[in-house]
């Protein structure tokens, strides 16, 4: 029992049961606080930087969509395209959601069509632990893949249970016919086996208004043909073989079912796109304690993911246009974790991947990949240092039924990072960290009639990284305090772009330099004033200069999209009356292009939110109440060009448990 | 000696001619001659709305020589244009302007670009959506639509009144012989290598119905009719078939011409270019009339999107893309005009907006009373 409940506490670093918990397995119970507490001294003593936001964290500031939470992770630009059910995507210090992999419970979700994961699917408030990892870090016992990308979010959802049943649900409505229903119920049997269901739905008609500017005068406008209904089903079950061997397992169901308003279209808004997406997947982890100094993690996965994408504007051949696609992937991992001697471990990671891509297009290539991941890592870690160095080779094996297939790739990568603790007692580190990584061509920009190429090359990344983090409890008030401080250098070559060969066709090619570098900063900070009022604030800043080095004519621009300086801050005050909280979330001016316009130019804004709730007890159940104000000065804002943000609108929920 | 001269609509103006010719016949000596004179040109700028950038007017101005950039919004409180103009066209007093994405036609004065009318396509009991090019013939101007139609919009009610289905993905008009041809494109059917996009519809202008389909190249594209015949570029597949002239015979066979990707007519004349994809651009313009065939040499344009040519002065212009320091056509970044006289020599360069994919002369009938 308590070690299922240790490594349910421990999402993001559950890939590192082997050598933490084999000292909480032999000293049991009282050990799954040291483990708890070694999560969080994880992102602490990290040696690259590592950003984690606790199912505490995301409660207490009331968080009501992905959007809000991922904002608060220093280094993430969210590219939000507005309302509940929008996509959002991710990209990390400039390098662009291909570049970042997103990983649910231990394995990557995967996109093979457009490189894109859209993480509106999750719920903030659904899940566990939402980290990110940038470059590699001295958490060496992991599968290959989770090394393959960039930079790593991370997104935990296996809750704690135990023998009792467990009912809990949740309904939550607000402006804009958004409604939202969640039932979750889980059980364990004996403190071998665990098991738990859940479902979450959320509909909005998302019709909110904007303010269009046009010349000298501003109207109000209405975003249309933007319901979206949402469904996620998910089912978790656990075994515990001993307490140093399990087995988990999850399957999962995503439907997207969504109009899509596109951009915003000057004198029209007749738009008729649709887009239903799904997503089956079937994964199981498996780790275990073989002797003292060997441990095995072993994955799998089976996935299915289906997007029908529709045009109903009558433009199309017969009127209609449906494009659907279809992707597969077999995934299988591998990693045995040595350690020797004391201060030593050292990790070897196979993985192996299929995937393939069918449509009902006619141009169809039906193109599939066979990727090979292997890593090997090695880590020396003493009172003052912690060395890690890896390799990671790679071979990625394209092929299509028809037509011409993608280029093969094989490359080795290295990786290395140090940390530094100056004074054995004391919770300072600094870090440096080297990463040079690749993301392959996506299968869009190989095939897609008229505008992928076949030829294209590797997109790299080569990432230095120098930061800190300081830790310390400075008064009996003031229970924790944490800063880092990280400032780095991005490259990218040959990065992947659309370019126009005349109005009608456009092809991608490997056009594009980036040259970046920049800081993130991140506080925080659990106050305690009194027994019963307590405050937690969060507050992080990133500057990113992200410079287009492709011609010199662009030389002194910034890449589109990325803002200068980002940041945001979240304010939770907890006390017997009411709990408050609020959050704040700010953006310099972005450009549409590497041309950067007064055209191009989009005006920066910052964006408030603010919640209240109050837990109370009705007989034996607890529940919550909550209300949420999202964007309470009504600004009016876009993150995307043309896809206007919702202005102020309210929430409100009841949350309960049984 | 021109006494005082006046330019109304073209259309309403023939039967004040008619009327005024009449009555002075019985005066002494009274001659009214209806000449053509150009005040300028238009050109359509269609912007690049998935980066933000709305779609604009540039006019250059025949007296001063110079480009007046974002001519509408200029003349309108700053209101924009709409996304993806696509093509324009004056007609009597106005300037008719084809907005694609906005799905509007807006009607402005061609003096002082004021707003006039804003038509709607579809929005009434006409079927018809998306407009691509314009073509005007007997007091009406017809636009293409992409969903399927050509409509007939009447210039004095400034309504459309009346479509006739042709398709798919109608793009190039023009009008020959009083009849109307629209060049039947099925560019969306992409995938499908445009299998359904052959053919050109002829269709009666009297009674506005499609006569036949006429067999061209594939994936015709733009039309243009002079005096002497009727032509259309059939686009190919930007791959392997080539983008081709063809003129269409009164038969309804088609005989090509030449290799060529833009052209444009006067009565007279044809002018086109040819620059398919990875040519690096053209540095020929050929013109030919009735009789004789010329080619022009000029200094090379990397990326023509248009060209157009004044028939009162013989003027030949070329809008292009400037060419970004990759190496590819800018979409991004303003393009540029250039301006040839009759004999291909040029004249004068000017600045234009983003993706300047059309040209319209402004010009009139102007009746000198001597």
């Amino acid at each position: 029992m308590p070690a299922i409940i240790s490594w349910l506490l421990v999402p993001t670093s559950s890939y590192e049961v082997g050598v933490d918990s084999q000292r909480a397995d032999t000293l049991g119970r009282a050990i799954s606080t040291v483990t708890v507490l070694g999560a969080q001294n994880k992102t602490v003593t990290a040696a690259a930087p590592l950003f984690r936001l606790s199912s505490s964290q995301l409660d207490r500031f009331g968080f009501t969509d992905m959007g809000q939470a991922l904002k608060r992770l220093p280094g993430i630009t969210l590219k939000d395209y507005g309302g509940a059910g929008g996509l959002k995507t991710v990209s990390v210090r400039g390098l662009g959601a291909a570049h970042t992999a997103v990983v649910y419970d231990g394995i990557s979700l995967s996109e093979c069509r457009n490189g894109e994961i859209d993480l509106g699917r999750f719920s903030p408030d659904n899940i566990d632990a939402l980290s990110l990892a940038v470059g590699d870090n001295d958490d060496i016992f992991q599968p290959a893949r989770l090394l393959a990308s960039a930079a790593t979010v991370f997104v935990a959802n296996t809750p704690a249970f135990d023998d009792s049943l467990h009912i809990s649900g949740r309904l939550r409505a607000g402006s804009f016919g958004y409604v939202n229903p969640f039932a979750k119920l889980s059980k364990g049997w004996g403190g071998r086996y665990a098991a738990n269901i859940s479902a979450d739905f959320a509909r909005a008609d998302n019709n909110y208004p904007f303010t269009l500017r046009n010349g000298n005068t501003s109207t109000t406008e209405r975003r249309y043909n933007s319901k979206s209904a949402v469904t996620n089903v998910e089912a978790n079950f656990a075994y515990a073989r001993s307490a140093s061997s399990r087995l988990t397992s999850k399957i999962y169901f995503y439907d997207s079912d969504r109009q899509l308003p596109g951009q915003v279209i000057y004198y029209n808004n007749d738009n008729r796109e649709h887009l239903h997406e799904q997503n089956l997947f079937l994964q199981s982890t498996y780790r275990s304690v073989l002797s003292p100094t060997l441990s095995i993690l072993a994955n799998a996965k089976l996935g299915w993911d289906a997007s029908r994408y529709s045009d109903y504007s009558g433009m199309y051949p017969g009127g209609e246009l449906h494009q659907n696609y279809y992707q597969r992937e077999a995934y299988a991992s591998a990693a045995l974790l040595w350690t020797p001697a004391k201060g030593w471990a050292f990790d070897y990671s196979a993985d192996y991947a299929f995937n393939n891509l069918s449509s009902n297009l006619t141009t169809e290539n039906h193109p599939y990949r066979h990727t090979f991941l292997q890593s090997l890592s090695a880590r020396w870690k003493n009172n003052h240092f912690t060395f890690t160095a890896r390799a990671l080779n790679s071979i990625y094996r394209n092929g299509s039924r028809s037509g011409q297939h993608a280029k093969n790739a094989t490359r080795l990568n290295p990786s290395a990072s140090i940390s530094y603790r100056p004074v054995a007692d004391a919770n300072l580190f600094v870090r440096l960290s080297y990463k040079s990584i690749f993301r392959m061509p996506t299968f869009n920009e190989s095939y897609f009639f008229h505008y992928g190429s076949a030829d294209l090359k590797p997109e790299t990344t080569d990432q230095f990284n120098l930061g800190l983090t300081w830790q310390c409890a400075p008064a009996s008030w003031l229970t924790s305090l944490t800063l880092t401080a990280d400032t780095y250098i991005n490259n990218v070559k040959d990065k992947i772009v659309a370019v126009p060969y005349n109005l009608f066709v456009w092809r991608v090619v490997n056009l594009d330099k980036v040259r970046g570098h920049g800081v993130d900063i991140s506080l925080n900070g659990d106050m305690t004033l009194s027994r019963k009022h307590s405050l937690l604030v969060a507050a992080n800043y990133s500057y990113q200069r992200m410079e287009p080095r492709t011609s010199p004519d662009l030389y002194g621009n910034q890449i589109p999209y990325i803002p200068r300086n980002s940041g945001g801050a979240s304010l939770s005050y907890e006390n017997p009356w009411v709990n408050i909280s609020a959050n704040i979330s700010a953006s310099s001016c972005r450009y549409t292009t590497t041309q950067n316009t007064a055209e191009t130019r989009i005006a920066g804004y910052a964006e408030t939110g603010a919640s209240l709730y109050r837990p109370f007890r009705l007989g034996r159940c607890s529940l919550e109440a909550r209300i949420d104000v999202i964007n309470i000065f009504n600004k009016q804002y876009q993150v995307i060009a043309r896809y206007p943000m919702p202005g102020r609108s309210f929430r409100a929920g009841i949350k309960i448990e049984l | 000696m021109i006494n005082r001269f006046f330019a109304i609509g073209a259309t309403a103006l023939v039967s004040t001619v008619m009327l005024t010719s009449c009555s002075d016949d019985s005066n002494d000596n009274l001659v009214i001659d209806p000449v053509e004179v150009s005040d300028g040109v238009f050109v359509i700028n269609q912007g690049n709305y998935f980066s933000n950038v709305p779609g604009s007017l540039t006019y250059v101005d025949f007296n001063s020589g110079t480009a007046v950039q974002k001519a509408f919004a200029g003349a309108n409180s700053g209101m924009v244009l709409g996304d993806t103009p696509q093509d324009a066209i004056v007609y009597g007093t106005k300037l008719y302007l084809a907005i694609h994405e906005s799905n509007l036609i807006r009607v402005v004065d061609r003096k002082t670009l004021t707003l006039i009318k804003d038509i709607k396509p579809g929005e009434g009991s006409v079927a018809g959506t998306a407009p691509r090019y314009c073509a005007a013939a007997e007091g009406n101007v017809y636009v293409t639509m992409y969903d399927g139609y050509v409509a007939r919009i009447d210039t004095t009610s400034l309504a459309i009144d009346a479509s006739v289905k042709v398709g798919p993905n109608p793009d190039g008009i023009a009008v020959y012989n009083n009849k109307l041809y629209v060049a039947n494109s099925d560019g969306l059917n992409y995938l499908s290598n445009y299998e359904n996009g052959k053919t050109v519809s002829e269709i009666d202008i009297a009674s506005f119905s499609e006569l036949r389909k006429i067999n061209v190249g594939l994936n015709p594209g733009p039309m243009a009719a002079t005096s002497f015949g009727l032509y259309v570029i059939a686009r190919g597949d930007y791959m392997s078939i080539p983008s081709t002239l063809q003129q269409i015979n009164g038969d309804g066979s088609v005989t090509d011409v030449a290799p060529a990707t833009l052209m444009c007519a006067t009565p007279s004349d044809l002018y086109y270019l040819n620059s398919p994809i990875d040519a690096g651009g053209t540095s020929l313009i050929s013109r030919v009339s009735a009789s004789s065939a010329i080619g022009y040499e000029i200094d090379p344009v990397a990326a023509p999107a248009a060209i157009g040519v004044e028939p009162v002065s013989g003027n030949i212009f070329i809008t292009a893309y400037n060419i970004a320091a990759s190496g590819y056509a800018d979409y991004y970044n303003p393009g540029y005009m250039n301006r040839y006289d009759e004999n291909g020599k040029k004249l004068a360069s000017y600045e234009v907006g983003i993706s300047p994919c059309a040209i319209a002369f402004n010009n009139s009938i102007v009746f000198n009373v001597k």
